[in-house]
């Protein structure tokens, strides 16, 4: 009797301890969200207002002077800038609406590990999408910084400048926001670790 | 540390199971299953890293160019992207051997698999972010070739180089199975250690 009371309060204690860890990590779990979400937002925003008018000087013979056209370089003439748009804007849409998630699954801390598995695997194809759009949207970055003299893509930057430069910062932020979707995913598996230990 | 884990398992899991005097011992499971579809589920990652690397190293033609005839070789390594995808496949090969090896020692030794799980989560999350913003970047690339971008006068490769663009498609679409595998495999990984939490 007295000893069954006895382990009743050190179950009592440890579940307290650890509900108060759960909270902890939820919290940090909370922020990585937030910053996620406007990270991706400040990218999706970035890349999709990105437009460039220059007067562009093309010399079409050797020796005569060169032409000055005026051309305009806007975000959606590049389909890996569309990509880039668009995976940014789910990825920022699926932080917001994500961070319900706790709200619906709450009171029920520790023993639910089963039903988060949906969580991670929304969380793990943000995750795979937000580094796939950096890496279509660098891969082209880099073609149009350096050309490709091997298939004749001459660079671009040169006269956009300002167009590159504010790709650049939204490919930065883009970065930024996966490396906190990838932050969540391993906290996440931390979290499960040690709940796995503390039994 | 494996050892300590074994000896605190099974005090904390009697402490639980004590007031349920009726409730039936847990289990032993013979085989660990969840282990068995983790070591193929890794088995088929390599698998598909090494086609796609092969498959992409072996893609070069050589084609006579109109205006002059001159044999002018088409190869991954005159994008930069491309270089980029046969080293993160390559990366991504090398460490699925050695998580397959500890995978298959966590399979012969149940007792520390948790540790092991939650240290390869991490791994296969990283190798995931590494698959998949190669597998954009290339991707983008490819696309480039194939439809060109008449704003910036990048003109068509593959209307040339048929046999080049067809390998690296597969080459792509075989890597974009190892992404979902990879994916399913820290899905697997999340939901194995959830079961190892006694209830």
């Amino acid at each position: 009797m007295e000893l069954s009371n006895g382990a009743d309060i050190t179950g009592f204690h440890e579940e307290k301890y650890r509900s108060d860890k759960m909270v902890k990590c939820r919290s940090y779990e909370m922020v990585l969200r937030m910053m996620g979400l406007v990270f991706t937002l400040v990218a999706a925003i970035v890349a999709g207002t990105n437009k460039d008018t220059e007067s562009v000087p093309i010399s079409l013979v050797d020796g005569l002077p060169p032409l000055h056209l005026t051309l305009t370089a806007k975000w959606n003439n590049m389909s890996s800038t569309v990509y880039f748009v668009v995976v940014n804007a789910v990825a920022c849409a699926y932080a917001a609406s994500s961070m319900a998630f706790p709200a619906l699954t709450g009171g029920s801390r520790g023993k639910k590990w089963t039903s988060s598995v949906l969580v991670v695997a929304l969380d793990l194809t943000m995750v795979a999408l937000l580094f796939s759009a950096n890496g279509a949207s660098a891969a082209v970055g880099l073609i149009a910084l350096n050309g490709n003299p091997h298939t004749q893509w001459h660079k671009v930057c040169y006269a956009f400048k300002r167009y590159c430069i504010q790709g650049g910062a939204a490919l930065a932020m883009s970065m930024l926001g996966s490396f906190f979707f990838f932050c969540l995913v391993l906290l996440l598996a931390l979290n499960l670790y040690r709940t796995t230990l503390n039994y | 540390m494996s050892t300590e884990s074994e000896k605190a398992a099974p005090p904390a899991e009697a402490l639980v199971a004590e007031p349920e005097k009726g409730a039936p011992p847990p289990a032993t499971q013979p085989t660990d299953y969840f282990a068995v579809a983790d070591v193929v589920l890794r088995l088929l990652v390599f698998a598909s890293a090494l086609i796609s690397v092969v498959v992409m190293s072996t893609s070069k033609q050589t084609e006579m160019v109109p205006p002059y005839q001159v044999p002018r070789p088409a190869k991954f390594n005159h994008s930069p992207a491309l270089i980029y995808f046969v080293a993160a496949l390559s990366v991504a090969g090398f460490f699925t051997i050695i998580t397959t090896i500890g995978s298959l020692y966590s399979l012969l030794k149940p007792g520390c698999s948790a540790k092991i799980i939650s240290h390869f989560i991490i791994i296969d999350v990283l190798l995931l972010g590494i698959v998949a913003s190669a597998t954009g970047a290339a991707a983008s690339v490819i696309y480039l070739g194939l439809k060109g971008n008449n704003h910036v006068r990048w003109g068509k490769v593959c209307s040339m180089y048929g046999k080049f663009c067809r390998y690296l498609g597969a080459s792509i679409g075989v890597s974009l199975f190892a992404t979902v595998m990879l994916v399913l495999l820290v899905l697997l990984s999340v939901y194995s250690l959830s079961k190892k939490i006694p209830k």
